[in-house]
């Protein structure tokens, strides 16, 4: 699932294994997530999207994802 | 159940394996026992093994967060079914026929010759069957479970 995690990274100097660290999750799922190899539940999504401070919609773009 | 805590996973994973590789040693000794030692120490030996599988599986289970359970999941249903196609191939091969026959003359203390070929082929295969068998019943149970556990009454 396409998302916006890699920029609202950068943008707060975080590195992936802080996000998993906030989100509690390992490292690995982080990067699967961004990367749009792996969608997250929504339990995580909303978990991600709450360390940003943003709407789950804000992170992530399901569009594609449901277009199949 | 606190000093078990303390014992890694990788220690209970080969002391899981050092079960079955005792039963193997003990092979030879084995066969100048009794069936009913046989079978306990056989017994003794899976029970073992399931039970520190049990015990590793529960902890990783665990502790793995939803990528993880997802490859957990993607690598067991994947690679049950490549090793079930793998050694349904090695069956069809007279080479994996005349080493399960070797190992049987081992285990038996006797001859390779004296060994009865067609009968030990057909009892490891009839052993591999049976696991898939039961594994397939199991996890139409474990279905159902699921089923009851999580959907509500349809409306």
């Amino acid at each position: 699932m396409k998302n916006r995690i890699k920029v609202l990274r950068a943008e707060r100097n975080w590195s992936q294994a802080e996000l998993a660290t906030r989100t509690g999750v390992s490292r690995n799922s982080i990067n699967a997530v961004e990367n749009g190899k792996f969608v997250p539940s929504l339990t995580l999504a909303f978990a991600i999207a709450a360390e940003f401070e943003l709407q789950v919609e804000e992170v992530f773009d399901p569009e594609e994802y449901m277009r199949g | 159940m606190s000093r078990l805590s303390e014992i890694s996973n990788l220690k209970l994973i080969v002391l899981s394996i050092a079960a079955p590789l005792v039963i193997l040693v003990l092979f030879p000794w084995l066969n100048e026992q009794p069936d009913f030692v046989v079978f306990l120490a056989a017994g003794l030996a899976v029970l073992w093994s399931l039970t520190l599988s049990v015990i590793v599986s529960l902890r990783a289970d665990r502790s793995a967060d939803e990528w993880q359970r997802g490859g957990t999941r993607l690598s067991f249903f994947w690679g049950g079914i490549a090793g079930t196609v793998v050694v349904t191939l090695m069956l069809a091969l007279p080479a994996f026929h005349s080493l399960i026959v070797r190992v049987a003359a081992w285990g038996q203390g006797i001859p390779v010759q004296d060994v009865d070929r067609p009968v030990v082929v057909l009892a490891f295969t009839a052993g591999f069957v049976t696991v898939i068998l039961i594994q397939t019943l199991c996890s139409l149970v474990f279905f159902g479970f699921w089923k009851r556990h999580t959907l509500g009454s349809a409306e």
